[in-house]
């Protein structure tokens, strides 16, 4: 299993992820901008990774190596978790560097909600629902990772679309959108079940990625 | 002793079928895997490794069932499917480290003496090596893990003859220990007349020839003659019948060679058995 994870990092992964990660520690010092879109990035780095397969004719390579379909589809599911939620640990750092430095000229996001808690737990749960849409479909019979790309950039809008209103337009909820220490610690419970959301949906995803895949021929 | 036997396979497809494909690989030795183009060589290597699901069957590869042990077995096998087709913008030496990775018999040194045989630089990318060296990088790496059994579907179809003659010479050297096997599928016959020990030839999906080459060899005569000595005894005898305006020629098993005594006969090569035998089908 180690040794597909690093196949897959040192192969598989597409070089422009890099960029993607530089790009959404970057825009948390982007003051007044949506909090979404640098994680939307990954988003398009795993659908590359899936699209590049084909190109580079992995599934076939992974065939003639000493390993299982089964072992495929997880170490693969890993390597797209890696990069979701490596974003995630990146932006951390940058939006607690960019308070500090930007936080007294711009205390308020004004393009929607704070960098808080409340975000990254968003952020998980739109890329678990997008794991469910995507993984399994790059292991089927058919290859339909562009369909299912599409479908989940649309989910993925959606989800953070709804958070945003949530917390801006449900009265008693706007304890969600800031940034403050005491309300960033009564949104623990929120990332807690984005984390939870977030490993329940991918480990269905993968699972389904396996079945589809024991079908499929390489 | 046999290191690969593949018994009963079966894989039906909308407009193709896998039937009842048995076999047995002998270690030591080259098998030639033959048949035309969509005749099921590569479905049946397929179906062999786990890469297609078969739908019925048995593949005991070491004597150890395949699709229990996939690993295991193919820790000791070295596949090679058609040209190295993969990472093309990757450099050899960061695919091998990676391949290198997954091998508990992994022998640097063997691979980077293979890389000298064959000339290879590991500083270039794979898009960059033309189709003879993808296929020699493909034998190194499948030879440096110390793999038994190599399988190889169609390594030469994308080469001129000089690479294809190179290669072959390569294979003779592999097995000349006896400790390991090589089953290579082609269209391309006359690779076989220089190193296959044995032939299988599968046609529409089914094995209809199973031996060691020169049994199959003389098994068969061509027979060449005039209009009028195509009698309809020989006719029906003969496997395959091209007829021209001056005569015909036709291959003929040496059990049926009494009904063409007096004519002009020579001896068959695998090109000519497989020639005929697929005429046959389209008469």
């Amino acid at each position: 299993m180690k040794n597909l994870i690093v196949k897959d990092l040192r192969l598989a992964t597409h070089p422009i992820t890099i960029i993607y990660y530089i790009l959404a520690g970057g825009m948390m010092f982007i003051p007044n901008y949506p909090r979404f879109i640098g994680f939307f990035y990954i988003l398009i780095a795993v659908f590359i990774t899936f699209q590049t397969d084909l190109q580079y004719k992995d599934r076939e390579f992974c065939g003639i190596l000493p390993v299982s379909k089964k072992e495929t589809v997880i170490s693969r599911t890993i390597v797209v978790s890696m990069l979701e939620i490596g974003v995630i640990l990146i932006s951390i750092p940058c939006a607690i560097i960019s308070k500090l430095v930007l936080g007294s000229t711009f205390p308020e996001n004004d393009a929607g909600m704070n960098t808080n808690l409340t975000v990254f737990a968003s952020a998980l749960v739109a890329y678990g629902i997008s794991n469910i849409i995507m993984i399994p479909g790059a292991y089927r019979k058919s290859f339909q990772i562009k369909m299912r790309f599409f479908i989940a950039m649309f989910v993925f809008i959606a989800v953070c679309g709804i958070m945003e209103f949530a917390v801006s337009g449900i009265h008693g909820l706007e304890y969600l959108s800031s940034d403050a220490a005491a309300d960033l610690v009564r949104q623990i419970p929120a990332l807690l079940i984005g984390i939870a959301l977030y490993a329940t949906l991918t480990f269905f995803a993968c699972k389904k990625a396996i079945k589809e895949y024991e079908r499929a021929e390489v | 002793m046999s290191i690969l036997e593949v018994r009963n396979l079966c894989k039906k497809r909308e407009h193709f079928e896998l039937r009842d494909v048995s076999f047995t690989i002998e270690s030591g030795y080259i098998t030639g895997f033959i048949g035309r183009n969509g005749a099921g060589k590569t479905t049946t290597i397929k179906s062999m490794l786990n890469l297609t699901k078969p739908d019925s069957g048995s593949v005991h590869a070491f004597n150890m069932d395949m699709l229990a042990h996939e690993i295991e077995c193919k820790q000791h096998m070295g596949i090679v499917l058609g040209e190295f087709g993969y990472y093309q913008d990757k450099r050899l030496r960061q695919i091998t480290k990676v391949i290198s990775r997954f091998y508990d018999e992994w022998d640097q040194n063997v691979y980077n003496e293979y890389l000298a045989r064959f000339d290879l630089d590991e500083r270039k990318r794979v898009k960059e090596l033309s189709a003879g060296m993808k296929v020699k990088y493909a034998l190194a790496l499948a030879l440096s893990h110390n793999a038994k059994l190599l399988i190889l579907d169609e390594p030469t179809s994308g080469l001129d003859p000089v690479s294809r003659d190179e290669i072959m010479d390569i294979f003779r050297r592999v097995v000349e220990n006896g400790e390991r096997s090589i089953l290579f599928s082609t269209h391309i016959t006359s690779d076989l007349d220089k190193c296959a020990d044995y032939i299988i030839y599968i046609k529409d999906g089914s094995i209809i020839m199973n031996g060691d080459r020169e049994s199959i060899i003389n098994g068969y005569r061509l027979v060449q003659g005039g209009r009028e000595e195509l009698t309809a005894a020989l006719q029906s005898a003969l496997v395959g019948l091209k007829e021209t305006a001056f005569g015909f020629t036709g291959l003929i098993s040496v059990n049926d060679m009494y009904l063409a005594e007096g004519l002009q006969t020579a001896k068959a090569d695998i090109e000519s058995i497989m020639l005929y035998t697929e005429k046959e089908g389209l008469a």
